[in-house]
């Protein structure tokens, strides 16, 4: 008995021995081969705030659209809380949603919640990417790590979890020392990141990353279109969303639903947009919470334009802290339970009255495939129904310093043009209504 | 499936927790069912083939053994001796016969999908030749998994039956277990049935000592296979493909480092079946001594593949040099040569056969015979001139137990058998002669100045992974040779050795995955 128990202690301490020299294994690699991240900031702060038990007024969970939108100082200051904290990652699906709303109820105990919902995070049967179920990941407590990988990972993808899987091809000295280095930079500068205005994006503040560049007005690609439809919802996705609500219910914490500003070529582009916006507002009711579209924020037109966006679907930084300004005033009065529904429109179709232009244009080129001096075009452009689009077509033989009309402005939509053979050049796609002032809508193209 | 993937892992663990789990006489019965799930994955046609092998083999071997019982009990009643010389001469005529159509039947589907397209390639290579204008299209048919390893098997089964080495299996089901078990199918070892199959069928505990042994053995197997076996295929694959690109240097280092992935990958394999196996507490042959540590290429070969060896040892050498024919060589190489000829010439014969059969097993290529010829010359000529170098020797002072000696042996031996590998690198024999006129006129040593380039397509973190399992490699092979490796494991503490085993998964972890594709998994599965 005595040999069988010493035989037994002597084989836990050799397992336990093992698992401790591949605990720390697993730690040091990943650290050694794990580049900075967004991530890393973000855990930083979530750290800090815990350590400094400072409470924590306002959480917003979502996809990108939440964490390039909403500025943490702004809602502090309009809201008058100490802390706010941005949990948008990119392409957050909505059980990820859950799982970081779980965590940071857990750890940080916020007062409110604002969730971020958008028309297609709730539609379809297709999985989430790898990639964005893994930035959720890196931001959970290891409980909730465990949880969430083991729930919603596939059985295969289970070893990207462990980081010197994940990051195996960064085994090279040259990207350990830039590795080791950045993060001595980083702890040098106490996590505050670069915010070098040349780079496309930067971490700010406790989640929120400012987008530096800008669209130009008239100037976002027709891109993604897609439609919306009740039956299209998925039940899964439904489940965590009423998950994420009754979590917060659970916790006495009020809980908003929104919906961020996208391009308005989006709003176009989607069909049955307004239908997606009815499916979340009828949520909201039956939950008993508050849903807002900030799409439909009365005079976006003027106070949105196109500038104020990075890419077809994002606000760039100075569109989110002007999106923020007003949407912590509107939040602060739905806090109050003063009805604030005197900043939106009431649909899309009153939010289209105020677009007056051509909100978007789209040229298909396509080579002829025995004349190689030819060339087919179909445009196609957004616009409101009772606005008859005028289109034209010009060559840049020099970089886009000079270009010449090769079609004069006229409604038709398709032709064949020539094109110049042996040397590059540029289409450019003009679309315009019939009416001066209005702004022209535009393509470039290069070949 | 393939034997290092989660589904295997998962399937594995399904396996030996139902072996532990049923009671002892039906154990059996699980490797059963696991034989053909494994076998399925393959494809569920081809286990046709697996199940026509084991029918005839099963049958024939339970009719071979049913007549000799016949013959002896004729024999017991007849009344003189001339009858009983003439019924068991008849009773060994028949058996010999049906041994024989069975061996036939087992090999043909075998023979057939694996020769057929060598064979018409051959035919219309002769009929061009001929100035004859027949040509047939050649055919490429996918081989059922294993097929080489099961119908050997099924074949020493059967000769072993019918030299009543031991008694036919009664039970067909069980017959199976033993020639469809699943972890030795794809690549070996080639076993026997009276050792893996009484083994399959014995009853077995759970030990947490062999639980541990196997796994180690496993980590170890998967380490070699994908750290050492799987990376070096990289830059070996990249040179040998695109050779003609290369420079002497290049195609050396690939020729030297084929070596060594291929040791790597079959060891590699042979250690995850064999770790497996001793989990459940089957015993499976060992294939492989330290082969790199021959002192000559007969020596090699008793180390190298060694199931392979004494398969062909048994059923083809042993036959044909101490049949008929051989002791009619025998008797005339004595009579021209003398005594020690008359001894030597039968066993040359037979050797002529086995390399035949072990070139063409290995590839259904010219180059696989001409491999399998060129390393019976270098045998040959060793076994001949023997006398030769002992006299030299001697002249020269040379002692042969000099630890200098040893080594100079163990480098010469490995160098002629990675020279010797030039053709089984299935290139053809084009491309090695194009090759070694590059070694030679075209060597470029610039290279060696930076030996990382020679690792072609491979990253820092992949050639030290490489290096450090050669160097691992190399280290555990030689403690074996000295005998010293067990004492070795027994001594190492117990912190320093699950460190070992932890930087072992880290390797894997981080070294693991991505090239299989381009080396299409393990190796000796292609043959």
């Amino acid at each position: 008995m005595r040999i069988f128990k010493a035989k037994t202690f002597q084989r836990i301490c050799s397992l336990v021995i093992l698992i401790a020299f591949l605990v720390v294994g697993i730690v040091v690699m990943g650290e050694a081969l794990t580049p900075i991240s967004y991530a890393t900031y973000f855990n930083h702060d979530i750290k800090t705030i815990e350590e400094n038990n400072q409470g924590v007024g306002l959480v917003f969970v979502g996809a990108s659209r939440v964490f390039h939108s909403y500025v943490p100082e702004i809602f502090e200051q309009e809201l008058g809380t100490n802390c706010v904290v941005n949990a948008g990652s990119s392409a957050q699906p909505i059980c990820g949603t859950y799982y970081q709303l779980k965590d940071l109820v857990e750890r940080l105990h916020p007062e409110n919640v604002v969730i971020g919902v958008t028309w297609d995070g709730i539609v379809g049967d297709a999985k989430p990417n790898q990639q964005s179920m893994l930035i959720v990941y890196d931001r959970l407590s290891v409980s909730n790590k465990i949880e969430f990988s083991f729930t919603n990972f596939k059985t295969k993808n289970l070893l990207y979890c462990l980081r010197p899987y994940r990051y195996k091809d960064n085994m090279s000295w040259e990207i350990l020392k830039d590795n080791y280095e950045e993060k001595q930079k980083l702890i040098y500068n106490s996590y505050v990141a670069d915010r070098n205005q040349d780079q496309d994006q930067y971490y700010s503040d406790k989640g929120f990353v400012y987008f530096t560049h800008s669209c130009k007005t008239g100037n976002v690609d027709i891109r993604e279109t897609g439609i919306f439809s009740t039956e299209l919802v998925a039940e899964d996705k439904l489940d965590y969303l009423d998950a994420c609500v009754k979590l917060c219910q659970e916790h006495d914490i009020p809980v908003y639903l929104v919906s961020g500003m996208s391009t308005m070529m989006r709003l176009y582009s989607i069909e049955n947009y307004q239908e997606a916006v009815d499916f979340y507002t009828m949520y909201a009711e039956e939950h008993g919470i508050i849903y807002h579209n900030l799409n439909y924020l009365l005079d976006r037109e003027e106070i949105f334009p196109d500038e104020m966006m990075r890419d077809y679907n994002h606000l760039n930084g100075e569109g989110a802290y002007r999106v923020s300004k007003i949407y912590a005033e509107i939040l602060r009065k739905d806090m109050q339970g003063i009805d604030t529904s005197d900043y939106f429109y009431e649909d899309l179709d009153d939010l289209k009255k105020d677009v007056h232009r051509i909100v978007a244009v789209k040229g298909d080129i396509t080579m002829d495939e025995t004349d190689i001096g030819l060339a087919h075009v179909v445009i196609t452009s957004l616009q409101n129904e009772d606005i008859t689009p005028q289109y034209q077509l010009e060559i840049s033989k020099n970089d886009g310093e000079n270009y010449e009309a090769v079609v004069e402005w006229t409604e038709e939509s398709e032709w064949d043009i020539s094109v110049p053979t042996g040397q590059e050049y540029m289409i450019k796609v003009r679309a315009k209504t019939g009416n001066e002032g209005d702004a022209e809508a535009y393509q470039i193209y290069t070949f | 499936m393939p034997l290092i993937s989660f589904q295997f892992m998962l399937f594995g663990i399904i396996t030996i927790g139902l072996y532990f789990a049923v009671p002892k006489k039906r154990q059996w019965i699980v490797i059963c069912v696991a034989n053909i799930v494994f076998y399925a994955f393959s494809g569920i046609v081809y286990l046709v083939y697996l199940l026509f092998t084991s029918l005839v083999t099963f049958w024939m071997a339970l009719k071979l053994e049913e007549i000799a019982e016949i013959g002896t009990k004729l024999a017991a009643t007849a009344d003189s001796v001339s009858v009983k010389t003439e019924v068991r001469g008849s009773i060994l005529t028949v058996r010999k016969l049906l041994c024989g159509v069975a061996i036939v039947l087992a090999m043909g589907p075998w023979i057939v999908l694996k020769y057929t397209s060598f064979f018409i390639a051959n035919v219309n290579m002769l009929s061009t030749w001929f100035h004859s204008e027949w040509q047939k299209d050649t055919v490429s048919w996918v081989l059922p998994l294993g097929i080489s390893f099961y119908t050997f098997h099924a074949v020493g089964y059967l000769v072993d039956v019918y030299r009543s080495k031991y008694k036919a299996e009664r039970n067909f089901a069980k017959y199976f277990t033993f020639l469809a078990y699943f972890p030795h199918i794809t690549e070996g070892p080639f076993s026997r049935f009276d050792k893996l199959g009484r083994s399959i069928l014995e009853e077995h505990s759970f030990s947490y000592d062999r639980l541990c042994q196997g796994c180690s053995r496993i980590l170890w197997g998967v380490f070699k296979k994908t750290v050492v076996a799987d990376k070096l295929g990289i830059a070996i694959t990249t040179i040998l493909a695109d050779y003609i690109n290369y420079s002497g240097a290049y195609i050396l280092f690939a020729v030297f480092g084929y070596s060594i992935r291929i040791y790597a990958d079959f060891s590699g394999y042979m250690d995850i079946v064999c770790g497996f196996s001793t989990i459940l507490g089957i015993d499976l042959a060992e294939n492989f001594e330290q082969p790199y540590f021959a002192r000559t290429i007969d020596e090699f070969w008793r180390r190298w593949h060694i199931t392979l060896g004494k398969w062909f040892k048994d059923y083809v050498f042993y036959p044909v040099s101490m049949g008929g024919v051989g002791q009619k060589m025998s008797k005339m190489a004595r009579k021209k040569w003398g005594a020690k000829m008359g001894k030597l010439v039968p066993g040359y014969f037979a050797l002529i056969f086995v390399w035949s059969a072990t070139g063409i097993w290995h590839g259904a290529h010219w180059s696989y015979l001409v491999w399998g010829y060129l390393n019976l010359l270098v045998i040959l000529s060793t076994m001949q001139l023997s006398d030769t170098y002992e006299a030299i020797k001697t002249k020269l002072h040379i002692k042969s137990d000099s630890w200098i000696w040893q080594m100079f042996c163990i480098l010469r031996t490995f160098f002629l058998v990675c020279l010797l590998r030039f053709f089984s690198v299935g290139v053809g024999l084009k491309a090695f002669f194009s090759m070694l006129q590059k070694v030679f006129f075209e060597f470029n040593p610039e290279v060696i100045k930076n030996p990382i380039l020679l690792f072609v397509g491979m990253s820092e973190a992949e050639v030290c992974g490489v290096l450090i399992g050669v160097a691992l490699m190399i280290m555990v092979d030689a403690f074996n040779e000295s005998g010293k490796w067990d004492t070795v494991k027994k001594k190492c503490p117990m912190v320093f050795r699950n460190a070992i085993y932890a930087g072992l998964i880290l390797f894997i972890m981080v070294l693991a995955g991505g090239s299989s594709d381009l080396t299409g998994g393990f190796m000796y599965a292609n043959f």
